[in-house]
């Protein structure tokens, strides 16, 4: 087996986990397992008599003597309502057959018995606390005080009146559109609106103990004390989110910074020049490998 | 809450609460009735109380307990107790009330009594039965029931009426057709049957603590739901039961599940509500097992909800001569109610938002949480399902 094992879900991709793959060849083995052949070496069927996932005492006691050096990079944010198709011998089974939480049940137990796991479970998610946005505030202000929140409103059916200069009609699951827009017929069964936060956009994002922050603003380079002051949000973000890795958007206006939101993907971060140097000494530093010098382009 | 938790498992014997709660319930409703009397009586003193009264007391026992175990009269009580508004508004309500208590003597004598002298057509609180004025002769009119309890209601006022905060009533009620009805009335009784055969306490369940099921055709909304509201306790309301869509299991789903939630609002109006301070619905965790945001009241139902449901497609699951597939389809429906409880996380560790909630209720969460993941075990101990 691998030194390292990257696991991501079969459906859903993760650019984050390709990424790391990258980084870390020259260091190590390492090697990208899907979710279900995962949970599967480690001795998971599905049995249909009891329509349960079981697991093989004998295999996986060979599974996990044969790990007991394999570090794990966990990549299964979510996990696709179809991925447990992978288990079952048939084509033409409905998702129900297999509901994911009983995956997430096998993997978290599975991954409970490994040493060295980056991303843990947490609430709906196997990678840490997968909230939407109403939570992430309420969780994040929890923790930081001196961190400001947006305003929203969040009603039953119809829209309630809002008195909003800037205007975000969503969902509070969509966490990357903070495009201004009036129109409540965008939203969802039940009307959510946000008030874009005053300022300018910023993203920190963290991998292990590496993290760096950088602005959304073309032409605007976050002066030192905001970059210190973004990175200061990490440990709190961590905490808040469960989170190894991830990133967040944040406004900051007239020395203030308003949390906006948090993803466990690393989608817009991932884009910037200076990712993978940060990737690679964050997953480096956790495998506790010597960083070779990354030219920071 | 042991009660009410092994209620929910479905197995007998039942304890004594699954029928003495009932009891429970109209002996307050009953308090809180003669509360809003005499606060009439006191405050409002030009309303006539004495006529009221005699016209309530001129009911059959029978009826007033009718009366008092109606959704009607139950959301007019829970709406006076709870409004900010001033004496104007109390005083709509009482009047509200004043109809309801004529109606029911209107129907009795079967001629329009009191204030409401001069009506032509009078439906009693529950929605069950209706008199109508035809050529100076007043006719009877009831509503089919099932298991000649539970009023089958496709067309009183509170069948009728557009609710615009109701996921069900939002619309306007279209007309069924005489097949639909038929079709709906037909799988309504056959879902019953099964109920029954699989788990007595369940179908007691049902009978006890839903009064009157609303359904509502509205196919310009494209979808079927069901739905209960704590404001009406006793009420069901189906959405597009005639689509041809929904089966009988669905409908078995749709009376348990929403019996369910009748039984725990019994349980907080009459002992204690689950939530101890306000939830102004603007933190809504994530449903473990639909994933929409719910709010926080309903996250703690929908838990009791899917355990009875669980509950219920294993006793499916050990009736003798099953199929093997009909038993891989229970197996799928058991594990959708189940999937909410399994994986790493407690439950009870969702609801954190802020809300105080009642002592017994984390701990509730947790015992039937415990159960499950133990009864899965059980039936397959090589399963891991935490």
């Amino acid at each position: 087996m691998s030194n390292v094992l990257v696991v991501v879900d079969d459906l859903q991709p993760d650019s984050c986990a390709e990424a790391a793959v990258r980084v870390l060849r020259s260091h190590t083995g390492v090697e990208k397992v899907t979710l279900s052949a995962f949970v599967k070496s480690a001795g998971f069927s599905y049995d249909d008599a009891s329509g349960l996932l079981v697991r093989d005492p004998s295999r996986y006691a060979a599974w996990i003597a044969a790990s007991a050096q394999t570090r794990v990079i966990n990549r299964v944010v979510e996990i696709d309502p179809k991925t447990s198709f992978a288990f079952l011998e048939e084509d033409c089974r409905r998702p129900d057959v297999l509901p994911a939480r009983f995956l997430l049940a096998a993997y978290a137990s599975t991954l409970g018995e490994m040493r060295d796991v980056l991303g843990r479970p947490g609430r709906y998610s196997a990678v840490g606390h997968l909230l939407p946005l109403d939570l992430q505030w309420c969780e994040l202000a929890k923790l930081r005080r001196d961190i400001d929140v947006p305003a929203y409103s969040y009603s039953q059916f119809e829209a309630k009146p809002v008195d909003f200069e800037r205007p975000i009609w969503t969902t509070p699951y969509e966490l990357f559109k903070w495009t201004v827009n009036a129109s409540p017929e965008l939203a969802s069964l039940h009307p959510f609106v946000v008030e874009r936060p005053l300022g300018d956009p910023a993203v920190v994002y963290f991998v292990a103990d590496e993290a760096a922050a950088f602005s959304l603003t073309e032409d605007r380079r976050l002066t030192d004390a905001e970059r210190s002051e973004l990175l200061a949000l990490v440990p709190s973000l961590k905490d808040a989110f469960g989170a190894s890795m991830g990133e967040s958007l944040c406004f900051l206006h007239e020395g203030r910074i308003t949390f906006a939101s948090f993803s466990h993907y690393l989608h817009t971060s991932i884009q910037r020049k200076k990712f993978a140097g940060v990737l690679e000494r964050g997953l480096c530093r956790w495998l506790g490998e010597e960083v070779r010098d990354v030219a920071l382009s | 809450m042991l009660d009410i938790i092994h209620i929910l498992t479905g197995t007998e014997p039942a304890p004594p609460s699954l029928d003495s709660l009932v009891t429970f319930y109209v002996e307050k409703a009953k308090f809180d009735f003669e509360r809003l009397i005499w606060w009439t009586a006191t405050y409002l003193p030009s309303r006539d109380v004495e006529a009221l009264v005699e016209a309530y007391e001129a009911l059959p026992e029978a009826v007033r307990i009718h009366l008092l175990l109606s959704p009607a009269m139950y959301e007019l009580l829970t709406t006076f107790a709870m409004t900010d508004g001033g004496l104007e508004a109390r005083e709509a309500i009482v009047e509200k009330i004043e109809g309801l208590v004529y109606d029911e003597l209107s129907i009795h004598r079967l001629d329009a009594a009191g204030v409401r002298a001069g009506a032509d057509e009078i439906w009693s609180a529950t929605g069950d039965v209706c008199i109508r004025k035809r050529d100076g002769n007043w006719e009877r009119q009831e509503a089919e029931r099932l298991d000649s309890i539970v009023v089958l209601d496709f067309d009183s006022p509170y069948a009728r009426i557009v609710r615009p905060l109701s996921s069900t009533m939002r619309l306007p009620a279209e007309d069924f057709t005489p097949e639909e009805r038929a079709a709906v009335i037909s799988k309504c009784n056959q879902a019953f049957a099964y109920v029954d055969a699989v788990s007595p306490v369940f179908a007691r369940l049902i009978r006890n603590y839903t009064r009157a099921v609303r359904f509502r055709k509205a196919e310009k909304m494209n979808a079927v739901s069901s739905e209960h509201v704590t404001t009406t306790i006793g009420e069901i309301r189906l959405l597009n039961l005639q689509n041809e869509a929904v089966d009988v299991a669905k409908v078995v789903e749709q009376l348990i599940h929403e019996s369910v939630h009748n039984l725990l609002s019994t349980f907080e109006y009459t002992q204690e509500t689950f939530l101890k301070s306000d939830d102004d619905k603007s933190r809504r965790p994530t449903s473990l097992w639909s994933g929409n945001a719910l709010p926080v009241a309903s996250f703690t139902h929908a838990i009791f909800v899917w355990f009875a449901l669980y509950n219920f497609a294993v006793l499916e699951s050990r009736r003798p001569g099953l199929s093997v597939e009909e038993r891989r389809k229970i197996n799928e429906r058991r594990n959708r109610y189940a999937a909410g409880f399994v994986g790493p996380t407690r439950v009870s560790d969702h609801i954190r938002t802020g809300i105080t909630f009642s002592r017994i209720l984390v701990p509730a969460i947790d015992i039937v949480q415990d159960t499950v993941l133990q009864s899965l075990r059980q039936s397959e101990p090589r399963a891991v399902v935490a």
